[in-house]
């Protein structure tokens, strides 16, 4: 479904993705794995669009996203949850929410919405809060929620777990399983929590110095102390 | 004092504040959402105002004409955008720069069309007696045609689909792409918006004004201090800003004479923007 | 690095050689200094009045030239100098004539009004560190103000002395420029007379500057146009810098002006309108906005245009200005007399200038650019210590508690997994933040409460984490920079300059521009602009970020030998680094010292491996 062939990308004239190869079947949920600074928030820029190819092809559905804007690829159904989970922050929780179904522009985002509304309680009660307003979790949350507002194909997440506290992880955990088997929304995670990890995917791919390393079932690599003293520890 | 006087005084300065508004309102959409500065929107107001004369001219009701002045306007606003500022998004400077020169152009052209004598709408509602002061219903009719745009606005921007999508352009350009907003677009559609409100402005103008092709000039100053000392928020920013600037200039014209309120709004300007750089909105952290 | 000695030599001392040295503006300068002596011989009185007011116009285009194509201050006042400097000749002209015979102290009193205005002006905006755009609109607002109030000075009782100010009917009876003596009538100079000075002004100001832009100040100057953050943190105080470019740039736009009134013995208040203040810009942008010949061809060019057009008064004269104000935004940003140049530079190869001749380095490149205990006048270099270091922004703590000294020489590395503070305790040591608790101590000194800039001055060298050089300087004007602001001598700054460059083996980039370097190039530069003031303390933040494996391992080599002579403080993320360089490592978590020690041993540390995984702690945010 997502392909990255000999993918080069970075900001400016640095190269941050070496010749970086991945491949996502449709339905899986696999996770990138890697140190800072390796170039997974790169990759994930480089899949949306946000920055362009220096070499290489994306390929989505079997179509080169290469002239394709960022819009155009968020309404194919490429949806994003970066890092810092980027909630318009001066805009309401149900405003963010609007944003994402005009913007995506789909058919019948009201029950949508309503749906979403009812599945995280936490939004239905604070759905006239300025996002600025909310707490990390309450954002991560409210990022999901919009990104799926868009009826994705494909859901990106950058660190999801990152600076959140354990109970709503938990949270989170449940749900993204459940958006993959109900929805059947392919999940692509970028994550170092190998915890997190564990309990969701069923693949991973370790990044070192922009480049894959090992492609392997993530059972594998929680068994396997050296490879993570190697690519995840210092 | 007496009641009338406190009256007669309240009311001009809420439509010395008005008309502030009415002639900013259009510039801080567009700076305040898009960060460009148009240098001709002084000539948008004169547009409009030229508009509102031609259809008063063919016969249509001034109100109306004014609506379609307003609209004239906006689409005038779009085909500039596609032709000239969506290559100058990020160059403030350049930005600054072009639009000065589509200024130049803009009143030449009208010279050419309307010749350069001043021209004059009659104003169309009556006066009022209030104690010992006779006042112009037009100037109240200002008053509330400031709070009308003002509400549009408001709605425009809470309460439509661009509405919501132009403030998260605005908010995180990238972000709200990778949602699916047509970034470009709302852009397009906000100086549009903008320039109607412009257009708008000139109309409303029109009647009180002499409508002369340079009339621009003469409020692009005033307009642009405005914006600047409102800061970022177009409705919080233009509203406290012309209420600041207003109250000054009305108060100051009326102990001295006219050339030195403009004098005094300006130099109020100036020395706001030397203590509160990003505006008055900039500083209370307010959106919209 | 320059090739044959001894053919340049030859070479300097032929005519060719010093015609193909000198860059196009100063052949251009020369050419009308010699024309405005020939002047008087040659020109009709009809043309040389016209191409007086073209010059005037020219001059006060330069100065915008100056203060905006140099300095980077994006100015509308030249026309409110313009206009002060204007009013000010004829007021004290009208006035003095009689008495003094002639107009050259008015000429004087008009500059220096002028000045004063603009070192008032310049005061208030820039010691209040107002940004670039306000600065625009703020001297927008003062040419309105002074446009309205002037406008409004009509009638009698608005008068200085003898001169009527005249509102906006203008200010009539300007004498033009006379001399003789006091008690003896004035004569007044002749329309040839008064081209041929005015012509002769204008090249000798205009090669001022040309001369002045080549020396330290200039160089400072154009630092502060490209970067002026880079700047400030090299330790120029750039206030001062933009004050006194302002100031020259009013007087020579009130000089200007003053020229102005004399030549048409009459000023209005439409010297201080828009439609002025636009064709200012204009000329600047056509001609080119960081050419000095440029500014005169610009307003040679216009004003010459407008003239066949029927003149100012012509209908078509602002369509076409505007129509070439947009096209030059877009299609000619440079100017045209840049555009040329290049053009021709590339059409005759022998016009091209030669880059600088630098010296040859003296020290071998082994040697360290570092001093040594015995060189630094005041050998300030005891340990930089961390005391019980807190900050926190809002309900959010980054740095919770930390307590750290580095020894005066060696290389010690930060490191830690996402939030862990690594960033805002570098932030904290280098000042860019405030402690909201603790103490930065250097040399048993509290420096706690002290600027970046200060730090600079105290022995710091620090470089952040996003690159920040002078992408439109070459690599030598670079360094020299860094140099010049600790030594203050040009030559030994140069020397300077050129000592590190080798040291980093950039000498042969030494004249390409540092936005050509590559990135690992440029970080290198930037380490050795670090180094320049003589640091005894390095701070350095994500050094390698971005940076190739080679490129890497080189870095590791250089900050290794930077640690046997200063106390290098390095904040990394790249562990590949971090492993290579092998100094001691302290491990940060969630704002406190997690684990101290080698990196070998930490790396085999389990409880390390867990919090790279996210596990351990408790996580900050709900």
């Amino acid at each position: 479904m997502l392909r990255l062939d000999d993918v080069h990308a970075g900001y400016g004239r640095i190269t941050v993705l070496r010749s970086f190869n991945l491949d996502v079947t449709d339905g899986q949920m696999v996770a990138v794995l890697g140190r800072n600074g390796v170039g997974k928030t790169t990759m994930l820029r480089a899949i949306t669009g946000i920055i362009p190819l220096q070499k290489g092809t994306i390929t989505f559905d079997n179509q080169d996203l290469r002239h394709l804007p960022v819009h155009a690829r968020a309404r194919r159904g490429i949806a994003y949850v970066p890092q810092d989970r980027d909630i318009f922050p001066g805009l309401t929780v149900l405003d963010n929410l609007r944003a994402a179904a005009y913007g995506s522009r789909k058919r019948g985002w009201e029950e949508q919405l309503d749906a979403l509304l009812h599945e995280f309680p936490i939004l239905a009660e604070k759905r006239n809060a300025q996002g600025g307003s909310l707490s990390g979790g309450q954002q991560q949350i409210l990022a999901l929620a919009r990104a799926l507002m868009t009826s994705p194909r494909i859901l990106l997440l950058d660190e999801p777990s990152e600076g959140i506290q354990p109970s709503i992880v938990d949270q989170i955990v449940d749900t993204l399983r459940a958006i993959n088997e109900q929805r059947d929304i392919t999940i692509l995670l970028v994550e170092q929590n190998l915890d997190f990890v564990s309990h969701l995917t069923s693949r991973a791919y370790l990044v070192d110095k922009g480049q894959v390393v090992r492609e392997l079932p993530t059972d594998d690599l929680l068994s396997d102390k050296d490879l993570q003293h190697e690519y995840l520890g210092i | 004092m007496q009641a009338d006087d406190l009256i007669n005084l309240a009311l001009s300065l809420l439509t010395n504040i008005s008309v502030l508004v009415i002639i900013s309102i259009g510039l801080a959409v567009i700076f305040g959402m898009m960060g460009i500065i148009n240098l001709a929107h002084g000539e948008f107001l004169m547009l409009g105002a030229f508009a509102t004369l031609t259809a008063v001219r063919a016969g249509l009701n001034i109100w109306i004409a004014m609506i379609l002045a307003a609209l004239a306007v906006g689409v005038f606003g779009l085909i500039v955008e596609r032709l000239l500022i969506r290559h100058l998004y990020g160059r403030l400077i350049d930005s600054m720069l072009a639009t000065w020169g589509l200024s130049l152009i803009l009143i030449q052209g009208v010279v050419l069309i309307f010749g350069p004598s001043t021209q004059g709408i009659r104003t169309p509602l009556g006066d009022v007696r209030i104690g010992d002061y006779s006042i112009s219903q037009y100037s109240l009719a200002l008053i509330v045609a400031a709070l009308v745009l003002l509400a549009i606005v408001f709605w425009v921007f809470t309460r439509t689909p661009y509405g919501i999508m132009a403030r998260a352009s605005t908010q995180l350009p990238s972000m709200a792409s990778a949602v699916g907003i047509n970034t470009s677009r709302t852009n397009m559609i906000t100086f549009a918006f903008g320039s109607a409100l412009a257009g708008a402005g000139g109309a409303l103008l029109a009647p009180m004004a002499g409508v002369v092709p340079n009339m621009g000039q003469a409020y692009v100053a005033r307009a642009f201090m405005t914006v600047v000392v409102g800061g970022p928020g177009v409705l919080t920013g233009t509203s406290a800003a012309s209420a600041f600037l207003g109250s000054i200039e009305r108060v100051v014209s009326s102990l001295w004479a006219p050339f030195f309120g403009q004098a005094a709004l300006l130099l109020a300007a100036i020395v706001l923007l030397r203590f509160m750089p990003t505006g008055l909105s900039g500083r209370w952290g307010r959106q919209l | 690095m320059s090739s044959g000695t001894e053919a340049t030599t030859a070479d300097r001392k032929s005519l060719a050689g010093i015609v193909r040295r000198l860059p196009l503006e100063v052949a251009g300068m020369v050419v009308i200094v010699v024309v405005a002596a020939l002047l008087p011989a040659v020109v009709p009185e009809y043309q040389a009045l016209q191409w007086t007011q073209w010059i005037l116009y020219g001059l006060l285009a330069l100065s915008l030239t100056f203060v905006w194509g140099h300095a980077g201050i994006f100015s509308f006042g030249q026309v409110a100098f313009f206009g002060i400097g204007g009013y000010t000749y004829g007021i004290t002209a009208i006035n003095l004539i009689n008495r003094t015979g002639e107009t050259f102290s008015a000429e004087l009193a008009a500059v220096v009004v002028a000045a004063l205005a603009a070192a008032i002006l310049g005061y208030f905006m820039f010691y209040g560190k107002v940004g670039d755009v306000y600065v625009a609109i703020i001297t927008l607002a003062t040419t309105l103000v002074l446009f309205t109030f002037m406008e409004s000075t009509a009638g009698p009782k608005y008068a200085i002395g003898q001169a009527l100010l005249g509102g906006y009917n203008g200010m009539t009876g300007i004498p033009t420029l006379s001399y003789g003596w006091p008690g003896s009538p004035a004569t007044p100079l002749s329309v040839t007379q008064t081209l041929a000075i005015v012509v002769g002004v204008a090249g000798i100001i205009a090669f001022g500057l040309h001369i002045l832009l080549r020396r330290p100040f200039g160089r400072i100057v154009a630092g502060l146009r490209e970067n002026e953050d880079r700047t400030q943190l090299l330790g120029y105080d750039i206030r001062r810098y933009r004050l006194i470019v302002f100031i020259i740039g009013g007087s020579i736009a009130g000089l200007a002006g003053a020229g102005y009134a004399a030549w048409g013995m009459f000023i209005n208040p439409a010297v201080f309108g828009l439609q002025q203040a636009a064709l200012v810009v204009i000329f600047v942008l056509v001609g080119g906005r960081t050419s000095l010949l440029g500014a005169f061809v610009g307003a040679i060019l216009l004003q010459s245009l407008s003239t066949s057009l029927g003149g100012s008064d012509s209908v078509l004269t602002p369509i076409i200005l505007g129509g070439v104000l947009i096209a030059v935004v877009m299609l000619l940003p440079q100017g045209i007399v840049p555009t040329v140049s290049a053009i021709a530079q590339r059409l005759v190869p022998q016009l091209r200038p030669r880059p600088p001749q630098l010296p040859v380095p003296t020290s071998p490149p082994e040697q360290l650019p570092l001093p040594t205990k015995s060189d630094r006048a005041s050998p300030q270099s005891g340990p930089l210590e961390a005391i019980d270091l807190r900050k926190s922004f809002g309900g959010l703590t980054a740095v919770d508690g930390v307590s750290l000294t580095f020894a005066p020489k060696g290389v010690h590395c930060l490191i830690g997994p996402n939030g862990a503070g690594k960033s805002t305790f570098f932030n904290l040591l280098v000042g860019r933040y405030r402690p909201t608790s603790g103490q930065v101590i250097f040399s048993g000194e509290d420096i706690t409460g002290r600027e970046p800039y200060q730090r600079v001055r105290q022995g710091f060298g620090i470089k952040l984490q996003v690159a920040s050089l002078y992408t439109n300087l070459t690599a030598f004007e670079n360094m020299w920079l860094a140099s010049y602001a600790n030594i203050g001598n040009t030559k030994a700054a140069t020397q300077r300059a050129i000592e590190i460059l080798s040291w980093l083996d950039l000498i042969p980039q030494a004249n390409h521009l540092a936005g050509t370097l590559a990135h690992g190039q440029r970080q290198w530069l930037e380490i050795g602009m670090v180094l320049a003031p003589e640091p005894v303390i390095i701070l350095l933040d994500e050094p390698t970020a971005g940076m190739t494996r080679e490129e890497t391992l080189r870095t590791v080599d250089l900050v290794t030998l930077l640690g046997k002579h200063a106390s290098v403080v390095v904040v990394e993320h790249d562990i590949e680094f971090v492993r290579q360089l092998n100094v001691p490592v302290t491990v940060l978590h969630q704002g406190r010292i997690f684990a101290q020690g080698g990196i070998d041993e930490l790396r085999r540390d389990e409880q390390v491996l867990e919090i790279y995984l996210g596990r351990g702690g408790d996580n900050v945010e709900a």
